[in-house]
């Protein structure tokens, strides 16, 4: 288990990460959101012993990490990069060799990994020669190339298709079910709300919110549920239910989405729309993860928040 | 050096040695060594051939004499006859011959009526009168041999100069050229390989595996080697080809020179390696590699020119303080070794300052690229990475 604890680090005067700490845990994806300048890239930086924090620490299964540990990390930066004129091969051979392995089983690793990739038959050609979507399959290979215990990957998803994002999904569900603890950010939120067990929502250099995905989900303070009468159109018949407010259909799915204040329990809603006629569906509308984040992350959520907050993903109650 | 460092330098020499402009640039070189060797070969080198063309009866006296002043002339002096001054008017015209004797008479020669063969001519000229006129006197021929050939008089030389210098001198010059273009080339090789690691972004992924005074020390080995076995070639290829031709008239090549002026590659080029690297931390493209290195080129090329100039003068006191100073001595000591005798104590203080200032560099080299191998985007100044950088 990777944790970090009270990191700080600063440019300048610009403050890159105030007291930020984190788990990844073993077994798990854990996905690592947040705006643009939050600390996520500094953060995993500091993880792989790139970057130095002015304090804090960060520890691997209750050790602090050195030189050693960070040799069984597999990394890939957000900015990506390998040696344009190294043949495919030979490159994931030397990284390979770079965290440890011998010649021999670095070559091995290197030829299986291309070989589950579907690059094989590219070993021998120069990196440059490849196409874009196959350099990042090659640069997914380095992070992997060494089998490492822990996975650290800056946007992995960033400028794959969607044949690519699936390969990559994969292939990293894969290492989770080897155990190896997996931390990926992300701005595609759909795909960290489909793909991981834990997500960290980072702001400002600090974490904000943090835990399983679905248990934020149903922490989360706004509720909404949707309520669909059989013969009966509009919102008439909440008149009067102080707490009670229509949003605007979100053109999904048919019924009334209502947003209710604290003090007002769901099943009141439910009977005043058993009052007005027959009702063919009542759910709980959770939020996406997407509509957490805007929350979380706005200071102050406005109307327009408030109205996405409905706008997606439900769970039936 | 750790296992690391030797990956790093491992991948340095197999991607560079496989790289075509590796492979053309030695090319280039060891054909520039044989066509210099073959131009040397074709203008004569080592030796002078002179030939005289011969006149008439009364020029023949002039052969055995001729022939027998090449030493003196530091060239080989051949004779021929030709049948009539028109003859030898035309074999000097089209340089067939370097002057001719008609009749005993008359010197021929294309231009300098002063040259050193038409005194020699005349010198024969002056034996040969004096040969008849004592002989007509009637003078014994034991006598005649004494007058003629005289014992040479005992030299006492008050401050012997070498007959070689000026052979020494110009392998001197070879030497301070090759050690220029070796420290120029491989010095801005480590700067454009740090500066091709950064641009590609590969290095964030190398540095999450080592360390970067790790990968610094792998690359600057890895460079060094190569360029050690490509100076090495070319040198070999240069000595064994003109001993082959028999061109270059080489005084005292020994294993010692060839080893004294490969340690001063290995000094040269690691104290301007760890400069260049700093050179190339501090940008981000190849583009900005011109303006970073700049000043830099201008200490290495007038390092290369004073040691050129001091050249003419090898026991001047500008080659004495070149041959001291670390920018100029992994030029300037090798060449005033070879050209003149050194104290053994003045070459390893050499050594040892450059050593010095080697291993400074060196620590310098270390904080500047671990601060700034992952600054990306345009050049940071020297100063700011020294004041406010971050270690790891």
């Amino acid at each position: 288990m990777l944790q970090c604890r009270d990191l700080h680090l600063r440019y300048g005067r610009v403050v890159a990460l105030d007291g930020l700490s984190l788990d990844v845990e073993p077994g798990l994806m854990t996905g690592f959101v947040g705006p643009n300048g939050a600390g996520k890239t500094s953060t995993m930086r500091i993880v792989l012993g790139v970057l130095g924090p002015d304090s804090g620490t960060v520890t691997w299964n209750g050790a602090p990490v050195g030189a050693d540990a960070r040799r069984r990390f597999g990394y890939m930066p957000e900015e990506r990069g390998l040696y344009p004129k190294m043949r495919v091969a030979d490159q994931l051979v030397h990284l390979a060799r770079l965290h440890g392995l011998d010649g021999g089983a670095a070559r091995r690793a290197g030829d299986e990994l291309l070989e589950r990739l579907g690059l094989a038959d590219r070993a021998a050609d120069t990196l440059e020669s490849l196409s874009l979507g196959n350099q990042q399959r090659v640069q997914l290979a380095a992070a992997l190339v060494h089998r490492p215990e822990l996975l650290v990957l800056d946007e992995p998803f960033s400028g794959l298709d969607p044949i690519g994002v699936d390969v990559l999904a994969g292939v990293l569900q894969e290492e989770v079910a080897r155990g190896v603890p997996v931390l990926f950010s992300s701005h595609q939120l759909e795909l960290v709300e489909r793909l991981c067990d834990r997500v960290s929502i980072v702001k400002d250099g600090r974490i904000v919110a943090a835990g399983g995905v679905d248990e934020l989900r149903r922490r989360h303070r706004r509720r909404v549920v949707r309520i669909e009468l059989d013969g009966v159109a509009g919102a008439g018949w909440l008149d009067g239910l102080a707490g009670a407010e229509p949003l605007p259909a979100d053109g999904q799915q048919p019924g009334l989405l209502v947003a209710l204040a604290d003090d007002v329990d769901p099943q009141q809603v439910l009977d005043r729309g058993r009052a007005a006629g027959p009702v063919t569906h009542f759910s709980v509308v959770l939020p996406t993860l997407a509509e957490l984040f805007r929350e979380v992350v706005a200071e102050q959520p406005d109307d327009a928040a408030a109205a996405a907050a409905a706008a997606g993903g439900e769970r039936a109650a | 050096m750790n296992g690391a460092r030797w990956i790093v330098a491992r991948r340095e020499v197999v991607e560079r040695a496989r790289s075509r402009a590796f492979q053309v640039g030695t090319a280039v070189q060891l054909i520039a060594v044989v066509v210099a060797l073959a131009i040397a070969a074709l203008t004569g080198g080592g030796e002078d051939a002179r030939t005289v063309a011969l006149v008439g009866e009364r020029s023949q006296p002039y052969a055995a004499p001729l022939q027998a002043a090449g030493p003196a002339l530091d060239a080989k002096v051949a004779t021929e006859r030709l049948p009539d001054r028109a003859a030898a008017v035309r074999a000097v015209e089209d340089g067939d011959a370097d002057a001719a004797v008609v009749d005993g008479r008359e010197v021929i020669v294309e231009d300098d009526a002063d040259d050193t063969l038409a005194a020699a001519i005349q010198s024969v000229r002056r034996q040969l009168a004096l040969r008849e006129a004592l002989d007509a006197a009637g003078v014994p021929p034991a006598q005649l041999r004494a007058a003629l050939a005289p014992a040479p008089l005992r030299v006492a030389v008050l401050e012997p100069q070498q007959s070689d210098l000026g052979a020494r001198q110009g392998i001197a010059f070879v030497a301070v050229l090759l050690l220029y273009i070796a420290i120029f080339a491989y010095g801005m090789s480590v700067a454009s390989g740090i500066v091709e690691e950064k641009s590609s972004r590969v290095i964030e992924v190398v540095l999450s595996a080592i360390r970067p005074r790790e990968l610094l020390a792998g690359k600057i080995v890895g460079i060094g080697l190569l360029g050690l076995a490509q100076f090495a070639l070319v040198i070999a290829v240069g000595l064994i080809g003109g001993s082959l031709l028999n061109t270059v008239d080489l005084p005292h090549v020994t294993a010692g020179w060839i080893a004294l002026i490969a340690l001063w590659f290995l000094l040269g080029y690691a104290l301007y390696a760890c400069v260049y690297a700093v050179a190339g931390a501090l940008v981000s493209r190849q583009e900005d590699l011109q303006s970073s290195t700049g000043a830099l080129n201008m200490i290495v090329v007038a390092a290369y020119v004073l040691s050129f100039i001091a050249l003419q003068e090898p026991d001047g006191a500008m080659m004495t303080v070149l041959s001291f100073l670390p920018p100029s001595a992994p030029m300037a000591m090798p060449a005033r070794w070879l050209i003149g005798d050194v104290p053994t104590w003045q070459l390893l203080l050499s050594i040892a300052l450059t050593a010095g200032a080697i291993v400074a560099l060196v620590r310098l080299a270390t904080v500047v690229y671990a601060r700034a191998a992952l600054r990306m985007g345009p050049k940071v100044s020297l100063r700011s990475v020294l004041a406010g950088g971050r270690d790891r």
